[in-house]
């Protein structure tokens, strides 16, 4: 952004954001969060039918793990975005969203062989792909509730971070341990391979408006103020706990679909997979392109393809371990030298809108204008 | 369930304090950084894998180890400057989860930088014999390494909170810590506050390393990760910042481990961990700066 658009809008995080009530229907929350979630929808729709066209079987299995993340991402970035606090802990309510869905959906012939100890309800259940995914969010809605006040009210984001990755290994505990229910560090197998890039696309494109509708809301907007400036925020009103709490709930079920999509695509679930190493995965993913839903959803894109890039280039070198130290040095390197991400603080709707008026601004008036001002005030 | 004789009792409270110890030295390496940077190093564990690995190196060489402890120790603090110059003052006075990313991804370079260069498997670590002597004391077996862990940790709080109280150096870390800019303004380098506060962090960690891997026997490439979730916990438990939080955290939390594995019917021992992080998160929830409730001058910026 250049150093007009900025000084044109002081409190860059909430841009037209106090005007929004007055100015009617056309501008309203609702509208912004309509077009916002039908740009960055129609982009992932193109990538995922081009790639999908392009279709072999190397690039199939990229596109599909690229779909199971993606939710996990965009969940991750509605809570973290939106608050400034990092959560590591959004892998457990994956994987809270995958065991519940697998739970669900494997055929009770297997349950009652696998899990011959389970409670009762939960061997003789069994869900289609809707049913159990539906489930498997509420469930993880559940969890995520109570933990939200804990996060919310911590007193240093630091510290929030720190405690979210005490809530992961709390979650990887008891998932590795309980074994009547998750079948412990063994394998979980047999449930029925439901996800297609079809159903994974749609869930994907659920989670962008989902994400968007809250990044915009009022409530979304107040959880933004509050990490520029908690203070400030309270003083315009803004409930910092209440809007922490919506966004860590809504960002976990997000998550749990995620999760969902995970086990029907592998139909096998092992704890150890829903640990540090898929954690640090989905954080970088998240903060790589930037605060933004559009910036989690490039930021998934750019990642998967870098890792998918340098994996081969691994396998081909034998030397593991290589694209980890790759994308964890690029991904420093951009932190350093621009720590807002990729797209910065702008979702791409913004972006378009700004380069969109910015030329027609200098079609209509021939005198390159200095400042917005001599160009407001015709 | 509660049949335990005394001794029993006793050997447990010695095992508390030894693993307490070490989450002490680790959670107080944590908060030195947060204390006066008011950021976190995600990079810490790192320390101690690095500490870990030179003691392996310093072995094969053959020396002594006499020799190789202190040695092990300072390439601690040696690493923990160098992280410091890499992950840290590139990014100065950006916001605070800017440098919880710098330094997660440097941990993840040096991580799989081990695994690529050095070995991708546990390594030995050859600890000399007396780590495993033990004596008895009116039928309670206690571990001379358990013994020398509490005794050093408690004699290097005295020495630090003597070098904090009595040195200029001490002084001037506290000094950053209570309010960084007015520090600068009276003279003092940022930049030699800063590389003094990882130095201490990472002799810190180098000592925590050489009884924590040398209890495990071993070091691997993410040997870390667990001395990490400690020291970040016990710092977190006891008020990220407050120095003398962090030891109370980390003895807490060595107890309730200590005091779960005891009291959990064996078939839930392997909840363990949950039940303490579950404690802890409930602590959390009650005091949310905290058990010192201790304010760093970060935090009170945060709430001027």
């Amino acid at each position: 952004m250049s150093g007009a658009e900025s000084h044109a809008h002081p409190t860059n995080d909430v841009p037209d954001g106090s005007s929004a009530a007055s100015d009617g229907f056309l501008s309203s929350w609702v509208l912004r969060a309509t077009t916002g979630s039908f740009v960055l929808a129609a982009i992932l729709a193109v990538f995922v039918v081009v790639v999908n066209g392009v279709g072999s079987a190397v690039t199939q299995p990229v596109l599909i793990i690229f779909l199971v993340n993606l939710p996990v991402v965009v969940g991750l970035q509605t809570f973290s975005g939106n608050s400034g606090v990092i959560s590591f802990g959004h892998v457990a309510f994956m994987a809270i969203g995958a065991y519940t869905a697998a739970l669900m959906s494997t055929p009770v012939l297997v349950k009652q062989t696998e899990l011959a100890n389970a409670p009762a309800f939960i061997r003789n259940a069994h869900f289609g792909f809707v049913g159990s995914a539906l489930i498997a969010v509420a469930v993880t809605a559940c969890v995520a509730f109570p933990l939200g006040f804990v996060f919310a009210r911590l007193a240093h984001p630091a510290a929030a971070s720190i405690a979210s990755l005490g809530w992961l290994v709390i979650a990887q505990t008891i998932i590795a341990n309980w074994y009547s229910v998750t079948h412990g560090t063994a394998t979980f197998y047999g449930i029925p391979s439901y996800t297609t890039v079809w159903n994974a696309l749609l869930c994907g494109v659920i989670v962008i408006v989902a994400a968007m509708t809250f990044r915009r809301s009022p409530i979304g907007y107040g959880l933004r103020a509050t990490k520029s400036n908690p203070l400030v925020a309270r003083a315009i009103g803004v409930n910092m706990v209440r809007a922490r709490v919506a966004a860590w709930v809504l960002s976990a079920a997000l998550a749990a679909v995620g999760g969902v999509l995970y086990s029907g695509y592998l139909v096998s679930l092992a704890p150890s997979n829903f640990f540090f190493s898929l954690t640090v995965t989905i954080v970088v993913m998240a903060i790589i392109g930037g605060p933004t839903v559009s910036g989690a959803v490039v930021g998934a894109i750019v990642i998967s393809v870098l890792n998918e890039v340098l994996r081969r280039v691994e396998t081909a070198t034998s030397r593991p371990g290589l694209s980890t130290v790759v994308v964890a040095a690029i991904f420093t390197a951009l932190m350093m030298t621009r720590p807002e991400g990729l797209l910065g603080r702008w979702e791409l709707d913004e972006i378009a809108l700004r380069g969109l008026r910015r030329l027609i601004l200098s079609r209509t008036v021939r005198l390159a204008p200095r400042s917005r001002e001599e160009v407001d005030a015709p | 369930m509660l049949a335990y004789t005394f001794a029993e009792g006793m050997q447990q409270v010695v095992n508390a304090l030894a693993l307490g110890s070490v989450y002490a030295l680790l959670g107080l390496g944590v908060a030195a950084i947060f204390s006066v940077l008011g950021i976190v190093n995600f990079a810490h564990g790192e320390l101690v894998t690095l500490s870990g690995f030179s003691m392996l190196l310093f072995a094969t060489l053959g020396l002594p180890w006499l020799l190789i402890v202190p040695l092990a120790i300072l390439t601690g603090g040696l690493a923990a400057i160098a992280i410091e110059l890499v992950a840290f003052r590139p990014v100065r006075g950006a916001p605070v989860e800017t440098f919880l990313l710098t330094s997660l991804g440097v941990s993840i370079v040096i991580q799989n930088l081990l695994l690529m260069f050095v070995s991708p498997r546990p390594e030995d670590l050859h600890a000399p014999s007396w780590t495993d002597a033990t004596f008895r004391v009116g039928g309670v077996v206690v571990g001379w390494f358990d013994v020398a862990t509490i005794l050093t940790t408690f004699l290097i709080l005295i020495l630090l909170t003597t070098f904090f109280r009595r040195s200029i150096y001490g002084l001037a870390l506290r000094a950053a810590a209570e309010d960084f800019s007015m520090t600068r303004m009276v003279g003092l380098k940022a930049n030699s506050v800063i590389t003094l506060a990882f130095f201490l962090s990472g002799l810190l960690a180098g000592v925590a390393a050489f009884f924590y891997l040398g209890t495990l026997g071993q070091v691997e490439y993410d040997s870390g990760f667990n001395p990490l979730l400690k020291g970040f916990i016990a710092a977190v438990m006891g008020g990220l910042g407050s120095l003398s939080g962090a030891v109370v955290g980390g003895y807490v939390l060595a107890a309730m481990e200590i005091f779960f594995q005891v009291v959990l019917p064996s078939a839930n021992t392997p909840f363990e961990a949950a039940i303490v992080f579950g404690m802890v998160i409930l602590v959390l929830l009650l005091r949310p700066r905290g058990l010192s409730g201790g304010l760093s001058a970060a935090m009170k910026l945060e709430r001027v």
